[in-house]
């Protein structure tokens, strides 16, 4: 019988079983509706089925007793929790609000039922009907913390300023070095019409948390309204949305419960949006254990691995999916062979391979004759291998596709024409370009040059001299210096890229996401060393600078400097002591590295032991059976590895069945690739 | 964003029970020329409830169901659009109503695939009702539809999306623009022919306005100023029907896609050159200097009151556009988007929302145009109000229009003062984008429908903790009528007063679903006052709530988009209201401006800023009517 069915049986059996043998105010459980999970991932419906006939079993027992006892209500509260909170993760409202209210019953003094229960309600949009969970939630515990945030926050969304006000101050009478309350008082004051005092509460936030980027927004808005638009300028160049962080022991670790495909692909996919790639990476990796013939997981991890700089293994990740891309009898390619070899030729192209990303751009135009992306592209690349006459016919094709792509391609194509010679048609190109974009200095001292080029001195020194009536507002143009940038990497010209970026750094050298961005670009193409010093001059300026410490130990370990990304880590883990991404890699690098001399399995011990108190998931595991390898304590380590590996997906089973064996014979693990370090350093975020 | 592929989707047919209500309202409504021939309802007397709004959609013969090609294959398309508008084709002074449909999407899809069949006979294309409101000796309007679609002269059997309505070639007849899945349409009101019966002739491949693509939302606006209506087509996705584009549920369970999931189109501006065809300016004025985003709302207004209008692109899940009309150095038109240090690309987060439909209006009557855009569910809606000159602040919270929408997925968004108070009060249609997997496991057959809203403007007076004090919101859905309780699947809302008796009613077009015309039941309880602002003829006022059919000189000259009027009380302005029919989502609303009077009746007249920047009074208007004011009509003033 299916949970459900029995479970109505059940529960009238319950209510009146509990009623017999206590109070009167039984409590009474409210049956869970049935849901249809069949087209659901195996593994969630697998997960949610096991969760729901736990709490079956729980219930039966509880019926059993007739007199019922604590530890079983206490069992079964938790029993309920548990699955209210998997169906709160993945959006099963209703049979979430069950579930709690269940759990809440069975133990109405639980701060967490109650709390748990009111972000429930929010989460649907309900912000006044959550407000009397939340606060029986904290006169239950109240010096919970994420309550009081949370409650600051709904009343702000409320408009409710006074009351919002209230509880942002409660929140830093307990700990004043949090970023969300400054945040949220100084919405407040913006609300209030008190500008001076909220920028000064949003630079407190930014300062607490560097990473919350709805802070700059924010500092914009306010210096806008005070009239000081070159700081509003200057913030919005940094804005992002993302609010500062609420650390919330019950809701954080719902998104690494949830074990469907689908959610890793979503975080995937959230984490690339982010530029978050290594957290990108370890959500994709998780998809891939969980299903390894799917298509768009290792399409996702081949773009994570690509941002990281991980050329070879992104890739071995578009080779993984090649074959995927084909139907059933093994011949025909899906239409996502064409994306697939986009990507590759993109690699192909970074790596400096030309002749291979023409090659795969050319087999991807085949798959998608109009992809205008992949048009330009294969145009750029034969202009690099100076096959200029079929560059300009590519050109052509893609203004003729895609005539908005035209003022992209009227400098390329003009650029192409004068490596031919051909003096008339470039010159055409170049004024059609400049005619749309009159401001922009970079096109004006290509123009020039390439006036010089075609022996055309005068109008060459004309162009020369309008770009240096340009060159005076560099500042003013930081925006569009900074979006230009972005566009020419996603269009992989790093080239053109690095140079907007450097021309902003050079109006503004203190525009910390420019320089951090500029730093991603060095490790995208592999200049490690360079971007190490971009990196570290983000973290000289701002030493909360999350990303900008978490990209140089990425570009420290891809660029072999294993001594040095062990300091960064050690550094950063002062800044953020609690951050377990910043923990696990150090532990993985002090347990996996090559280098005998970074390598230190008992320090490696120390710091996943605090990890693994906190929380003792997969990955935590997986560290803890490294490290305890890596201080030769090999049948601890072997005992734990053995559980790992029962645990993991087919993907992942050779290698930890590898890890095994080395353990049983007291030998312990290697990094094979850069790759195993990094693993982890978003994969908790 | 990447695309997600997943495994094939498994969909349930439609109920029975929603199938065999269009069904019966089709049968019941044809007589034997295929014509609806209903008995005309009387819009004030139709119920002695004391709603808001009833719906006297079906009742008055306006039977149109939309069908949407669903084949489940769970088409981003097939739930995106749902659109129309109020048009008076035929210059009757009352407004006619055309409906877009949907057809089969995917290679080869035949029709009997479709979940939901249609309801309208094959071929399945978009429909026309004339609005045939006649008024009784005592006043009272009896309004009633003729299903005129097959008399109209071409079949618009294009996938529709959405429509824009204005009178592109000046020859006094609303023409009309299709934004569609495909082939972009350009209905030109070819006038009444030798039997009276209006028809229209497809011309957009000749006018240039044929763009290929999935067109959303569109606006006619002068935005040159030079007396010629010119274009803007908004483009969302470049749309996948190949059906290699799958995407999932959190739990796996195959669901519609984002628009992240395919790539961006740029929108377009055409330049009406006067002579019938349009060119492409998109480039020449700006548009191309940001990359594209997934638009579907537009706004027209001139919102930072240099005198040219400007034009607000919501953009799904990007930031929105705010495409500010300067002049360069030599005079010639360019766009700035300036939506960011506005401050209404994103909200006051600094995050960028899933931009649906959007309106302009001033609600807190400072004389300037403020934004309200509908956005995903568990997101905010957000008003963005205008602190002159372009300068906005996110007004969500402080308003009362935020949290009440963070369950709601919302479309169709439009500004209306439905109690005549004379401050705007807002209407919201909404349904969902993806499935609800809880209706899913109900076994739901349309998994995405929800409640509208109504939302009532308290006026300047309202309590607020908020300094300065805010203009605030308070929902009256719960007392908005039935109509207002009914749960389905609506995206665009378009605002007009289709019986002429002084109130703003409603169109709600449903995906896949009925038609919904909502009839104020309370606006024309209070004073009033409404006026058409044309281009220059002898002035001449029309006769008593009901324009007239044929005037002087053959048709009347055309509505002048982005006129703005105002009433003067003791030598001030207030209310400043714009002839506008643009906003909201897929929709095309009555150009005519209504102004609630409630708060007080007594005015000293109107006041008209044209869209050549010249103004005029006009004094001692009665009120309870409609006017039709004509540029150089009024008494000239100095511009302030």
């Amino acid at each position: 019988m299916r949970g459900f069915q029995k479970l109505l049986l059940l529960v009238p059996l319950l209510g009146l079983t509990l009623a017999c043998g206590a109070p009167p105010d039984t409590p009474q459980l409210t049956p869970l509706p049935d849901l249809d999970l069949n087209a659901a991932d195996p593994a969630a419906r697998q997960q949610l089925d096991e969760q729901r006939d736990t709490v079956e079993k729980l219930v039966e027992q509880l019926a059993d007793n007739l007199a019922g006892n604590d530890a079983d209500l206490g069992a079964t509260a938790e029993a309920y929790g548990d699955l209210g909170r998997l169906y709160l993760t993945y959006d099963f409202l209703d049979a979430a609000e069950i579930s709690l209210r269940n759990a809440q019953t069975l133990e109405p003094d639980d701060y967490r039922w109650h709390y748990l229960l009111a972000y429930l309600v929010m989460t649907r949009g309900q912000l006044e009907a959550s407000l009397p969970d939340y606060a029986r939630a904290l006169e239950l515990r109240p010096d919970f913390l994420p309550a009081i945030l949370r409650l600051g926050r709904v009343h702000l969304a409320l408009g409710q300023t006074a009351q919002a006000k209230q509880w942002f101050e409660r929140a830093l009478a307990l700990e004043p070095q949090i970023a969300a309350a400054h945040e949220g008082l100084g919405k407040v004051q913006v609300a209030d019409g008190d500008l001076a005092t909220a920028v000064a509460s949003f630079e407190r936030a930014l300062e607490l948390e560097p990473t919350a980027t709805g802070n700059h927004y924010a500092l914009a808005q306010a210096y806008r309204d005070l009239g000081d638009l070159q700081q509003a300028r200057r913030h919005l160049e940094q804005s992002g949305d993302v609010a500062a962080r609420i650390v919330d022991p019950l809701i954080n670790p719902l998104a690494s419960m949830a074990l469907s495909v689908q959610f890793y692909l979503v975080q995937g996919a959230e984490a690339l949006d982010d530029q978050d790639f290594a957290a990108a990476v370890a959500a994709y990796r998780s998809a891939l254990q969980l299903d390894e013939q799917n298509l768009p997981a290792h399409q996702g991890l081949a773009v994570g691995l690509e941002r990281l700089g991980d050329l070879v293994g992104a890739q071995q990740a578009l080779f993984d999916a090649l074959p995927l891309a084909r139907d059933d009898d093994g011949t025909i390619l899906r239409p996502e062979a064409a994306t697939l070899y986009r990507s590759l030729g993109r690699l192909a192209a970074l790596d400096g391979r030309d002749a291979d990303a023409v090659a795969d751009y050319r087999a991807s135009l085949a798959l998608q004759p109009e992809q205008p992306g992949v048009l330009l592209r294969l145009a750029n690349a034969l202009a690099r291998q100076r096959q200029f006459a079929e560059a300009i016919e590519h050109f052509d094709r893609l203004v003729e596709i895609s005539p908005q792509w035209a003022p992209a391609v009227w400098e390329r194509r003009g650029t192409a024409w004068v490596n031919l010679g051909q003096r008339q048609q470039a010159i055409a190109d170049f004024e059609r370009a400049i005619e749309v974009t009159p401001d922009d200095l970079r096109l004006r001292q290509l123009y020039a040059d390439a006036l010089r080029r075609l022996g055309d001195a005068a109008a060459a020194e004309d162009q020369r001299r309008a770009a240096q009536d340009l060159e005076g507002t560099g500042a003013d143009r930081a925006p569009s210096l900074l979006a230009e940038a972005r566009q020419l990497m996603r269009q992989q010209d790093f080239t053109a890229a690095e140079a907007r970026l450097r021309e902003l750094l050079a109006s503004q050298p203190d525009a910390h996401t420019a320089r951090r961005e500029l730093a991603d670009l060095l490790g995208h193409t592999r200049r490690y060393d360079e971007a190490v010093e971009e990196y570290q001059q983000v973290i000289d300026a701002v030493p909360e600078h999350e990303a900008a410490r978490r990209g140089q130990v990425v570009a420290l370990v891809l660029g072999g400097r294993l001594g040095e990304a062990r300091l960064a880590l050690q550094d950063a883990l002062r800044t953020f002591p609690r951050h377990r991404g910043f923990a696990v890699t150090q532990v993985r690098l002090l347990a996996l590295s090559p280098d005998p001399d970074v390598r230190d399995g008992s320090l490696a011990l120390r710091i996943i032991e605090r990890v693994h108190r906190d929380r003792p998931d997969a990955q935590a595991n997986r560290a803890l059976a490294l490290a305890l390898a890596a201080a030769q304590r090999f049948e601890e380590a072997a005992d734990l590895q053995r559980q790992v590996l029962a645990g993991a997906p087919a993907a992942a089973a050779e290698l930890e069945r590898a890890r095994l064996q080395a353990f049983e014979q007291g030998r312990a693990w290697t990094a094979q690739s850069a790759d195993e370090i990094l693993l982890a350093l978003g994969a908790s975020r | 964003m990447i695309n997600l592929v997943i495994g094939g989707p498994a969909r349930v047919p439609w109920a029975a029970a929603s199938l065999a209500l269009g069904l019966s309202l089709t049968l019941l409504g044809c007589d034997g020329d295929g014509r609806r021939a209903t008995e005309p309802l009387e819009p004030e007397t139709a119920s002695l409830e004391t709603a808001i709004f009833i719906d006297g959609g079906a009742a008055s013969g306006l039977d149109a169901v939309h069908f949407n090609g669903m084949s489940g294959q769970l088409y981003l398309s097939e739930i995106t659009c749902g659109g129309g508008g109020f048009v008076d084709i035929d210059n009757d002074g009352d407004l006619d109503v055309y409906v877009s449909q949907g057809q089969m999407i995917g290679p080869d899809t035949p029709i009997d695939d479709a979940l939901v069949p249609p309801q309208h006979p094959l071929p399945i294309s978009d429909r026309l009702y004339r609005n045939d409101l006649r008024r009784a000796a005592d006043g009272t309007p009896h309004l009633s539809f003729t299903d005129i679609t097959d008399s109209m002269g071409l079949a618009a059997t294009t996938y529709g999306c959405g429509i824009s309505a204005a009178d592109f070639d000046n020859d006094g007849r609303v023409d009309i623009f299709l934004a569609n899945l495909g082939p972009d349409q350009l209905l030109h009101n070819q006038g009444p022919d030798a039997d009276g019966v209006v028809t229209f002739r497809d011309v957009a491949a000749s006018a240039g306005v044929d763009g290929d693509g999935m067109s959303t939302a569109a606006a006619f606006v002068d935005y040159d100023l030079d007396g010629w209506l010119d274009l803007y087509v908004g483009s969302y996705v470049s749309f996948d029907n190949s059906g290699a584009t799958r995407c999932a549920s959190l739990s796996g369970a195959p669901d519609y896609c984002g628009p992240g999931a395919y790539p961006t189109e740029p929108d377009a501006l055409y330049r009406n050159r006067g002579d019938g065809t349009f060119e492409e300016v998109s480039e020449a004025v700006g548009l191309r200097s940001v990359a594209p985003q997934p638009a579907l709302g537009v706004a027209i207004a001139d919102f930072d009151d240099d005198g040219w209008p400007d034009i607000y692109v919501a953009n799904d899940g990007e930031p929105n556009h705010l495409w500010l009309n300067h002049r360069d150095a030599s005079g010639r038109v360019r766009f700035a988007e300036q939506g960011l240090l506005a401050g209404c690309a994103v909200n006051g987060g600094g995050a960028a929302e899933a931009g649906m439909g959007t309106d302009a209006g001033d609600y807190d009557d400072d004389g300037d145009f403020d934004i309200f855009v509908a956005h995903l569910i568990k997101e905010t809606n957000t008003l963005y109000r205008n602190d002159g000159r372009a300068t906005f602040v996110d007004a969500s919270a402080a308003s009362g229009l935020g949290s009440p929408s963070l369950a709601r997925t919302s479309f169709g968004a439009a500004w209306l003062d439905y109690d005549n108070d004379g401050w705007l009060d807002l209407m919201v249609a909404s349904g969902g984008v993806v499935l609800d997997p809880e209706l899913v496991a109900q076994g739901d057959p349309f998994p995405l429908h929800m409640e509208n809203q109504l939302f009532h403007n308290l006026g300047a007076g309202a309590p607020s903790q908020a300094v300065p004090p805010e203009v605030s919101f308070v929902e009256v859905t719960a007392e908005a009528g039935d109509v207002f309780q009914l749960s389905e699947v609506s995206r665009g809302v378009a605002v007009g007063d289709v019986d002429n008796d002084g109130d703003p009613d409603a169109l709600v077009f449903n995906n896949s679903g009925p038609l919904r015309l909502l009839l104020n039941q309370v606006g024309q309880n209070q004073p009033w006052i409404g006026l058409r602002l044309v281009g220059a003829e002898p002035s001449r006022d029309l006769p008593g709530g009901e324009p007239s059919r044929d005037l002087p000189g053959g048709e009347p000259p055309r509505d002048l988009l982005g006129a703005k009027a105002a009433i003067l009380r003791q030598g001030r302005t207030t209310r400043w209201r714009q002839t506008q029919t643009a906003g909201s989502y897929n929709v095309s609303g009555d150009p005519r401006i209504l102004i609630g009077l409630g708060d007080d009746p007594a005015i000293e007249g109107l006041r008209v800023v044209w869209p050549d920047g010249t103004v005029e009074d006009w004094l001692g208007l009665a009120i309870g009517r409609y006017h039709t004011l004509r540029q150089g009509g009024g008494q000239r003033v100095e511009a302030p």
